[in-house]
């Protein structure tokens, strides 16, 4: 899973959201370091709907203009979930190495 | 409407019209949100070039779509594929066939020429020598470009190919600046093939439509077959070389087989012939032979730019006339070939549906 499929994902974890509410939600999940152009939320879009891990929620017309929300799927959350356990795993053991080399006195 | 969403809209016309109608509205209600709120400025006349490239490159991955798109846009990602493949297999045979004769011209395999001969550029031992004959082996990355894309490796066979086009170029530049304008048209054109390949790998081939992989064997195969016939050629060139110099065969002659062994020449030839398998297929119904009409049609263009660009009407010398003779009949054959293949293609595109696309479908896994 790519890091924007995975942010995207993250992102409708609580609730539905927008176009525009999904990217804002990934900037700020990500600290400001992933900044999706539309294009490309779009094409995540496609792909995790594709996969069947995100639908379309509800539509609501604001200012004249539609917004289209999408939510996650059970199938979206058990990916997920199981993408978050596999990157936490990974986080800990790395912590664990640079721990094992602060105490051997490499660092 | 303003001109930043009138703009945006017409950037949008890039993707495939299913989708504007599915997508238009709140892609335009995302993007003009984003604008509000400072991302692209409400002052901006334009959307940025980052958000230009994004939906351009949305617009690339749904038109030439993978197994899972609709037909016709899987149909156009199959013949760009095909035409990456075809490509490659067409390089990987000149590649070989300019790094065996760079090998025999240079003496480095086998005796070279024989004394007295000025062959090669530059003195042995020089650095002038050494970037020459890097350059002219270069092209031998488009079969590691080939053997990466049938192992399943579409990222290591695009920098190969990028490699392949770039590195001899750049380890000895072209001398664009002594003959003018009109030099500079002409090597554009013979660059223009290569580059067609590159370009059809790089877009052809995303994450929606990766290459089917291949087992070592087979994928072993598929390089050394065209890298078989390219030593074979040069072993050809190499004896009718010989020949010439031992006055057996006429200048003229030489000439004449040169011109069917060079870049367009065997172009024109491996594009007449897929055009024969093509025709051939369609009489015995063979549903996947459209796309590779496609891809034909589509490599044929530079194919003929290509063939264009060493003619040179009005010559009076016997050999520049022989070039411009065999070059015209080759043209004509490409034209021929091009026609047909355009017209099967279009046929093939009006008349896609789902029923005749699943064997191909199929073979994306």
């Amino acid at each position: 899973m790519t890091e924007p499929a995975f942010l995207v994902l993250t992102a409708l974890a609580d609730e539905p959201r927008h176009g525009y509410g999904i990217a804002q939600e990934v900037e700020r999940l990500s600290s400001g370091r992933v900044q999706l152009k539309i294009g490309t939320l779009y094409g995540v879009l496609d792909r995790l709907a594709a996969d069947a891990f995100v639908e379309p929620d509800h539509e609501e017309v604001r200012q004249g203009r539609l917004r289209r929300y999408y939510r996650l799927t059970d199938e979206g959350a058990q990916a997920l979930e199981k993408e978050a356990v596999r990157l936490a795993g990974n986080a800990r053991r790395a912590v664990e190495r640079l721990r094992l080399r602060r105490a051997e006195g490499l660092a | 409407m303003s001109i930043l969403e009138q703009r945006y809209r017409w950037v949008l016309r890039l993707l495939p019209a299913a989708y504007r109608a599915e997508r238009e509205e709140e892609m335009v209600t995302a993007f003009l949100e984003g604008a509000r709120r400072g991302k692209a400025g409400m002052d901006d006349q334009r959307p940025r070039w980052m958000e230009i490239a994004s939906v351009a490159t949305l617009a690339l991955r749904l038109r030439l779509g993978g197994p899972g798109e609709p037909p016709r846009s899987f149909l156009w990602g199959e013949a760009v594929r095909r035409a990456a493949v075809l490509g490659l297999v067409f390089w990987t045979t000149v590649g070989c066939l300019s790094a065996t004769l760079t090998l025999y011209t240079y003496g480095i395999l086998a005796e070279g020429p024989p004394d007295g001969l000025t062959m090669g550029i530059g003195d042995p031992g020089s650095p002038e020598r050494l970037r020459h004959v890097l350059a002219d082996l270069a092209p031998l990355l488009w079969a590691a470009s080939l053997g990466a894309l049938v192992l399943g490796r579409p990222l290591t066979a695009k920098a190969a190919a990028v490699a392949a086009l770039v590195v001899p170029y750049v380890l000895v530049p072209p001398a664009l600046s002594v003959g003018g304008w009109e030099i500079a048209v002409r090597w554009a054109c013979t660059l223009f093939p290569a580059a067609v390949t590159a370009l059809a790998l790089m877009i052809g081939f995303h994450r929606d439509a990766p290459p089917p992989r291949l087992s070592r064997g087979r994928a072993l195969g598929m390089v050394a077959l065209p890298a078989a016939v390219g030593i074979l050629l040069s072993l050809v060139v190499g004896v009718l070389d010989s020949l010439t110099r031992a006055g057996t065969v006429p200048m003229r002659l030489l000439m004449q087989v040169l011109m069917w062994v060079d870049m367009p020449g065997l172009a024109c030839v491996a594009l007449t012939t897929v055009t024969v398998w093509c025709v051939a297929g369609r009489r015995t119904s063979r549903r996947s032979s459209a796309p590779v009409a496609l891809a034909a049609a589509i490599l044929t263009v530079p194919v003929v730019l290509a063939r264009t660009a060493i003619l040179h009407p009005g010559a009076t010398d016997s050999i520049t006339g022989i070039i411009n003779l065999v070059g015209c009949v080759q043209l004509g054959l490409l034209l021929m070939s091009g026609m047909t293949l355009v017209v099967m293609g279009a046929r093939a595109l009006r008349t896609a549906t789902d029923g005749d696309l699943t064997e191909l479908r199929g073979q994306h896994g």
